[in-house]
């Protein structure tokens, strides 16, 4: 009976679960390579047993990464890296490999290349990128190519998999997946720069009034029930 | 609400980044001085639909999860090691390094410490010293009644003294790399020191291979980008004003839910 109140309550539901995805993305606004997600929605339908009208509910049914590219800021670093295009570079984690697209790097005290949290950053073949020391510039080409002023010494190896949709986040812009990796073509590496987050301002602001003005309509409506239910009661409540 | 907290991630992250920008703007007149940036990271997802979950027996799978990011961390402030320019001074003991190095300051306490300001000065006893009076290594003693001093790009020190013909070398100016620049901590006063991040210091003579030339009568200057830095404090607050937005919204949708009858 009470269908219609709890129908409004998932749509509530669903417009919070929103909230906090374009939070977050808002929050990221200036986090390097950071992609944006989208919430999406389904409709759930009830499967009455008494023959009546099903009635519909929402559900959040995942959040859909948008790997468009971001836009490139240069910074003049000689180890800030951008991948132009698709793809990602790996790192070696604790936890096995994992893969990012936040090209700040870094070289730690054994000279090997590293994400800014101190993951080793894979070379073509799996090894490290070991920078000698007394080093004066390094170059890096777009290919990936990785050169001193005296010699070449490896290349960042930038891949790709079949569905980037699939990769989990987990913090600090990496990215796990079990999917195989193969290498990404078409992409350059842009030394001296940053890809920033892709997030768009002006869609998430939008979205996000769209969702308080939602909220808003499902409490009206549960409010209208509410009276409404409150009415049938006193009514049909009257002995006279 | 979680909107709430990940929002107030996001102005604390925004409030550091304006933090370090106006640090960049306050040196930018600052020898040597090299602007920093920060940089960012985003914290743990919880995971409320996992990807790639059976949706069905028949082996079906979910495309899409639903993954709840939980906000925004300062993962580093780095600075941008970039060369500076070089203004010209004329005054002879100051120095610029083109290139790699730092040139080695022997603290009051015995330890040594790495800068790239070049401004010189001559201590009561003839000896090379920076601004705040600390010894340069390897010590380089100009001798009495000195003429003039020259320091050619390989950082030989030449002096000119009253009375002889030919300038006699007195010394020899050496420099410091490091593997990586960018771990060196910052001690104020223009000074660096030698971290495990860092690596070990390398010296060598100005000129030679991985080693910058030396211009005298030059000082660096910092390398901050007063366009990008202005250009970057605009985005700042207008991220910061977004944030701000997000609590404001979440709290009026709290507010709305709060006087369901």
């Amino acid at each position: 009976m009470e269908n219609s109140t709890y129908i409004a309550l998932s749509g509530q539901s669903a417009r919070e679960h929103q909230m906090e995805v374009l939070s977050n993305n808002i929050a990221n606004l200036s986090t390097p390579g950071f992609k944006a997600e989208k919430m999406m929605f389904q409709e759930y339908l009830t499967k009455p047993t008494d023959g009546s009208d099903p009635s519909s509910y929402v559900v959040s049914q995942g959040n859909a990464r948008d790997m468009s590219q971001g836009p490139l800021t240069h910074t003049g670093n000689s180890l800030d890296v951008a991948l132009n295009g698709a793809g990602f570079m790996t790192v070696a984690t604790p936890s096995g490999n994992q893969y990012t697209r936040n090209g700040h790097l870094q070289i730690d005290n054994q000279g090997e290349l590293v994400t800014s949290a101190g993951f080793v950053v894979q070379g073509e073949g799996g090894s490290p990128i070991v920078i000698p020391s007394g080093t004066a510039s390094i170059t890096i080409g777009k290919d990936g190519t990785v050169a001193t002023d005296k010699q070449t010494i490896g290349k960042i190896s930038v891949v790709n998999f079949d569905n980037p949709q699939a990769m989990l986040e987990s913090q600090g812009g990496l990215f796990t997946t079990d999917q195989t990796s193969t290498p990404a073509t078409g992409t350059t590496v842009e030394q001296g720069t940053i890809e920033e987050s892709n997030i768009q301002p002006v869609v998430e602001m939008t979205k996000l009034m769209d969702a308080a003005h939602q909220i808003g309509v499902a409490k009206n409506f549960a409010d209208g029930e509410h009276t409404r239910l409150k009415n049938a009661i006193d009514r049909l409540g009257k002995t006279v | 609400m979680r909107a709430t907290s990940i929002a107030a991630t996001g102005m604390l992250a925004q409030q550091l980044n304006v933090e370090v920008i106006s640090n960049n703007i306050a040196n930018l007149n600052t020898n040597a001085f090299k602007a920093q940036r920060a940089e960012f990271q985003d914290l743990l997802y919880q995971d409320e639909r996992a990807v790639g979950a059976n949706s069905s027996d028949s082996g079906t799978i979910v495309p899409v999860g639903v993954q709840i990011g939980t906000g925004v961390k300062a993962a580093a402030v780095y600075r941008i090691a970039t060369q500076g320019n070089l203004t010209q001074t004329s005054n002879p003991l100051d120095i610029a390094i083109q290139g790699h190095g730092y040139l080695q300051v022997q603290m009051p306490d015995g330890s040594t410490s790495y800068t790239r300001d070049g401004s010189l000065q001559l201590s009561q006893t003839g000896q090379l010293v920076t601004a705040d009076g600390y010894t340069i290594q390897p010590a380089i003693t100009i001798p009495q009644n000195t003429t003039s001093v020259t320091i050619n790009a390989n950082g030989q020190v030449m002096a000119q003294v009253a009375g002889q013909t030919a300038p006699q070398t007195v010394g020899q100016l050496e420099l410091a790399n490091f593997a990586n620049e960018g771990g060196l901590a910052q001690q104020g006063n223009n000074l660096l020191t030698e971290t495990p991040a860092s690596g070990a210091a390398t010296t060598g003579n100005p000129g030679t291979t991985a080693f910058g030339t030396i211009q005298q009568g030059f000082i660096e200057t910092s390398n901050v980008n007063i366009v990008s830095e202005i250009t970057n404090l605009i985005s700042a607050q207008r991220a910061y004003e977004m944030n701000s937005k997000v609590i404001q919204t979440s709290d009026q949708m709290m507010s709305t839910l709060n006087q369901i009858q």
